[in-house]
């Protein structure tokens, strides 16, 4: 009996194992095609007979290095890493204000102000798009890093998260503050702002995923190559060099090494970051 | 009164945003092509005006999508580039909402241009209420391209200046016959560009996609039928319309899954230097036995054109600059030295002897016998070319027809729609 | 509350309080509030070249796109893209739901498996998109090499729309999973024991305790779910190319729009699809609020 139970359980896990198994090479496949795609001759990509895995004739590295050169990857990193600092800074500094105030504070007004930050969340974004791009345009603001950043200064679901954050910190280490004669500005620098730390992560983290993922935004504003993202880089590479497949996969794994890479790093916090911001993907 | 507050913002961000556009020295000139093989070519031309101007050009190149937004984004932000290349699809749009800069006083004043010697097609395009907006940069021709390789391998007679549209099919026929075990094609129409593939049979047949007043069309014409069904009878030997939709008739020529296409003379250079150039040879574009009498009569072989046109912006810094490059890349002098670098042919008449001759053992005369042999009819366009064009290509138009090719019901039906589609948006421009 | 009966703490607490919250409010009223209604009111205008010169035309936009010669175009839009999400939606609630309860155990490699199923997400759906064509590739690529296929998975206007649906599942995949762990994590452990020593096996206690206490979760993925694939865009815009001969039958709303307000410039007609997307959006999101409190089991 016993042991008919212990086969089971291992029988189990087997079986776990092989379903997970199965899923994660789903999962990893496309990868690693990109990457020995990358590593070939167009030639041998596209050699039917006989089916080709693995790179023949060496491994072409120097396909990495004409795309980089090409396509002036620094510029695009740059471009990307600014765009993606300035909505960080712009996101989590005026969420956890504005989170503060909602969760803390009482002031009259504050609950319609509230619902117009729960309607935007509602709305689906690309309504804004059109008008903002406008705005951009007629501020003479194309093709800047300030035209990239623009719609993502501000943030209705950090501030709702931020809010959710501030209203879970107790009561009392506020009310002990306030006797030492803090006023609230104080209070909130040095007390109130250290203890919500882990959802401004969270809110950074998923603010920076999402604006080097976005792809629509970034093709209208900046249409030179100088200064627009990886992502927007990637959609026009596809449309000038559609049949040199080893290059486009190439500029693919350029475009997303940086950020796998700092996921691998901090996972934890990426899946949490991004788990938490629910609704907004 | 917060509304008031945001739109006093706004404003002042807009004023901000007027007063610190358009700072930039004249010392450089930012010019903007679509065309990724004429880039190294014309950025040569470039450098050697700038030996004698002095002043710096920069040649980029974006993809043609983004080239439109780029320019109309620019359009209406005030943020063009310098110099600029004008295409048949949107001229109007731009010369009418004053967008370019007018040149009539620059080439007035100018001994080295005289509009007599362009193309006269090309120079009109770019010309509205009288007033010339661009220069003539090039024009092209159509011919056909096949894979000698590939014609011997499977036993079949190499292309010949006599050949129809019937003797296309044929050959078609008996390669991707042959070919079939090794998944080789006879032919592949790209069907997603009219210019170098089916609107040339229309005109061979005598129909006429828009007509010559630019105000209406005869696709839905018995002529334009034949034409078409023509075109639906080599679909049926050629490659299937969802190969061509991934990867495109010049890769898929390249890659020799296919022994024919047509293509235009800008693109020979891209051929000249791919791996197989040895294989390719250009013959002349094919013509339409309307009448059945098994020769090319007058006006059975046709060949669309088209001429790019280079352009300044309206609110370029420096428009004397600017005008001077326009100048010398337009020039007798800039025009031979474009078909010499075998960049495209020239715009100028008589200087395209030059490009024949820029591809050593190459014979490209197809591309200017066809102006002997053949006719020309300039590439069709109304006031907002790209609506009628994109219409065309959708379910209810011919797109049906792409997809089934067996079926002729199909195609005379989508010419009939078409005739509906272009009449339509001529009315609503 | 009157003004003069508030105490100096309180008039304070108001000033920061309305301080705190002043650039996020005017944030969201310059870059969404003010657009909102902007898109709007460009809805009943005709384009003029460049943006410039535009005309009123009332609510002929909506005429045309409803019930005009556009409207074929529009509710084919439509159409795909609600198929887009029955593909999408389900299959990536269902095969996430599995892998979480499979994963929800102490077991060697818990986290290898996290890490690759979460990591489609931190992605550029650009660049996943072309490594999917690539794999889609009817001549060339790597799934009709390995099956002597010849199937023509995203030129096929009959099947282009599922290889579609396919990239969508497979990127959305870990994130529903990630938040299946937590909603599981939450189910009270002694529910299980209590219902093991009553003889439930494994399939049963799936059944009558994982589902139901797990609702509210499925259902809050489902409803976002269900927005984010009717807003789909990336995935369609890099894998199916203009000249696509499959493109009519796959092309989302998002996409439409796209191409209206930026390729072809005709900016009213592209507010008013997206007009149009909201409202179908908003019905959508109320019928599924009423359905929350039928389907959902609260315990």
């Amino acid at each position: 009996m016993l042991e008919s139970y212990t086969m089971k359980t291992r029988l189990t896990k087997f079986v776990i194992h092989l379903i997970l198994i199965i899923f994660s090479l789903i999962m990893i496949i496309p990868f690693v095609w990109m990457i020995l795609t990358a590593l070939k001759t167009n030639q041998e990509a596209i050699s039917v007979s006989p089916f080709i895995f693995l790179p023949q004739n060496g491994w072409h590295w120097e396909n990495f290095v004409t795309v980089w050169k090409n396509y002036n990857f620094l510029i695009l990193y740059w471009n990307t890493l600014l765009m993606i600092f300035f909505r960080v800074v712009c996101a989590c500094l005026t969420a956890t204000m504005a989170g503060y105030a909602f969760g803390r504070l009482r002031f009259r007004g504050k609950n319609v102000l509230f619902a117009l930050v729960l309607i935007q969340m509602m709305v689906p974004s690309q309504i804004f798009i059109i008008p903002q791009y406008l705005m951009v345009s007629k501020m003479g603001m194309l093709n800047t890093t300030f035209g990239l950043v623009f719609p993502g200064m501000v943030t209705a679901f950090g501030t709702y998260l931020l809010k959710t954050g501030y209203e879970g910190l107790p009561r009392d280490l506020e009310e002990a503050a306030g006797i030492d004669g803090c006023n609230i500005g104080q209070k909130f620098l040095k007390i109130m702002m250290p203890l919500t730390r882990s959802a401004m992560v969270s809110l950074g983290i998923f603010t920076a995923v999402f604006a080097f993922k976005d792809l629509m935004w970034p093709m209208i504003v900046s249409s030179k190559a100088e200064t627009t993202t990886l992502s927007a880089a990637l959609a026009k590479m596809q449309g000038q060099f559609s049949s040199d497949y080893p290059a486009m996969m190439a500029a693919a794994v350029l475009a997303i090494m940086p950020m796998v890479i700092i996921y691998i790093i901090f996972q934890k916090q990426f899946v949490e970051g991004i788990a938490t911001s629910g609704g907004k993907l | 009164m917060k509304k008031g507050i945001a739109a006093a913002l706004i404003a002042a961000g807009l004023c901000m945003g007027v007063a610190g556009a358009g700072v930039s020295a004249a010392d450089e000139i930012e010019v903007s092509i679509w065309d990724s093989n004429q880039k190294d070519g014309l950025q040569k031309i470039a450098d050697e005006w700038s030996e004698t101007s002095g002043v710096k050009v920069n040649v980029n190149v974006v993809t043609w999508d983004s080239y439109w937004t780029l320019l109309s984004s620019g359009a209406q932000g005030g943020d063009m580039p310098d110099v600029f290349w004008m295409h048949s699809n949107t001229a109007q749009m731009y010369m009418e909402n004053n967008l370019l800069l007018n040149l009539d006083d620059y080439i007035a004043a100018d001994d080295k241009i005289d509009l007599n010697n362009y193309y006269d097609g090309v120079v009109k395009l770019y010309n509205s209420n009288g007033s010339q907006y661009a220069l003539p940069k090039d024009h092209d021709t159509i011919a056909l391209l096949y894979n000698e390789a590939l014609f011997k391998k499977y036993g079949v007679d190499t292309p010949t200046d006599d050949w129809s549209w019937d003797d296309v099919y044929k050959a078609a026929a008996a390669i991707t016959e042959a070919g079939a075990a090794d998944g080789v094609y006879g032919y592949a129409v790209n069907t997603s560009n009219n210019q170098d593939g089916w609107y040339n049979l229309i005109y061979d047949y005598g129909g006429e996609v828009i007509t010559e007043d630019h105000k209406g069309t005869t696709i839905g014409s018995d002529e334009a039928k034949a034409g078409m069904e023509m075109l639906r009878n080599i679909l049926t030997v050629s490659v299937p319309q969802t190969i061509v939709a991934e990867t495109g008739t010049d890769s898929l020529f390249q890659s020799n899954q296919v022994a024919m296409i047509t293509q235009g003379s800008w693109m020979v250079n891209a051929f000249y230097t791919a791996e197989g150039a040895a294989d390719y040879k250009w013959a002349l574009l094919p013509y339409g036995d309307a009448n059945g009498n098994g020769q090319c009569d007058e006006g059975e072989r046709y060949s669309s054109y088209n001429g790019l046109g280079w352009a300044a912006s309206a609110n370029v810094e420096d428009p004397d600059t600017a005008y001077s490059l326009i100048s010398y890349f337009c020039s007798k002098e800039g025009q031979l030295r474009q078909a010499e670098l075998g960049v495209t042919m020239a715009a100028y008449i008589g200087a395209s002897d030059a490009f024949a001759n820029a591809f050593e053992g190459l014979d490209l005369t197809p591309f200017t016998r066809i102006e002997e042999e053949g006719k020309l009819f300039f590439r069709p366009y109304t006031r907002n070319t790209t609506v009628w064009e994109d219409a065309l290509q959708q379910s209810g138009a011919f797109l049906d027809a792409w997809l089934n090719p067996e079926d002729p019901a199909v195609m005379a039906a989508a010419c009939d729609n078409a005739q509906a589609i272009i009449e339509n948006a001529i009315a609503n421009e | 509350m009157k003004k003069n009966k508030m105490s100096a703490a309180m008039k304070r607490e108001e000033r920061w309080g309305w301080a705190f919250v002043f650039p996020t409010m005017l944030g969201l009223l310059i870059l969404n509030f003010y657009p909102l209604f902007n898109t709007i009111y460009q809805s009943f205008f005709k384009t003029g070249d460049f943006g410039l010169g535009n005309i009123f035309v009332g609510l002929k936009n909506y005429q045309n796109l409803l019930m005009g010669a556009g409207s074929g175009e529009l509710y084919q839009a439509l159409w795909n893209t609600v198929k887009y999400a029955i593909i999408e939606v389900p299959f990536s609630v269902i095969i996430a739901m599995l892998l979480a309860v499979l994963l929800n155990r102490k077991m060697v490699g818990r986290s290898v498996y996290r890490t690759i199923f979460f990591l489609p997400m931190v992605c550029a759906p650009a660049a996943v998109a072309m490594v999917w064509k690539w794999l889609y590739n009817q001549q060339f690529g790597l799934i009709n090499n390995v099956f002597h296929a010849k199937i023509a998975w995203i030129s096929d206007p009959k099947i282009a729309w599922i290889s579609i649906a396919i990239i969508g599942v497979w990127s959305i995949l870990g994130y529903n999973m990630v938040l299946f762990i937590g909603g599981l994590q939450e189910i009270p452990k002694d529910y299980y024991e209590a219902a093991r020593i009553d003889g439930a096996n494994g399939f049963q206690q799936f059944l009558h305790i994982t589902v139901p206490l797990l609702s509210p979760t499925t259902f809050f993925i489902v409803q976002t779910r269900i927005i984010g694939a009717l807003t789909v865009f990336d995935l369609m815009f890099m894998v199916m190319d203009k000249t696509n001969v499959a493109l009519n039958k796959t092309q989302s709303i998002v996409y439409l729009f796209y191409k209206y307000s930026f390729t072809n410039n005709n900016k009213g007609v592209g507010a008013a699809i997206v007009v149009i997307l909201l409202v179908f959006i908003m019905i959508l999101t109320a019928i599924l609020q009423k359905l929350e409190k039928t389907i959902v089991y609260h315990a």
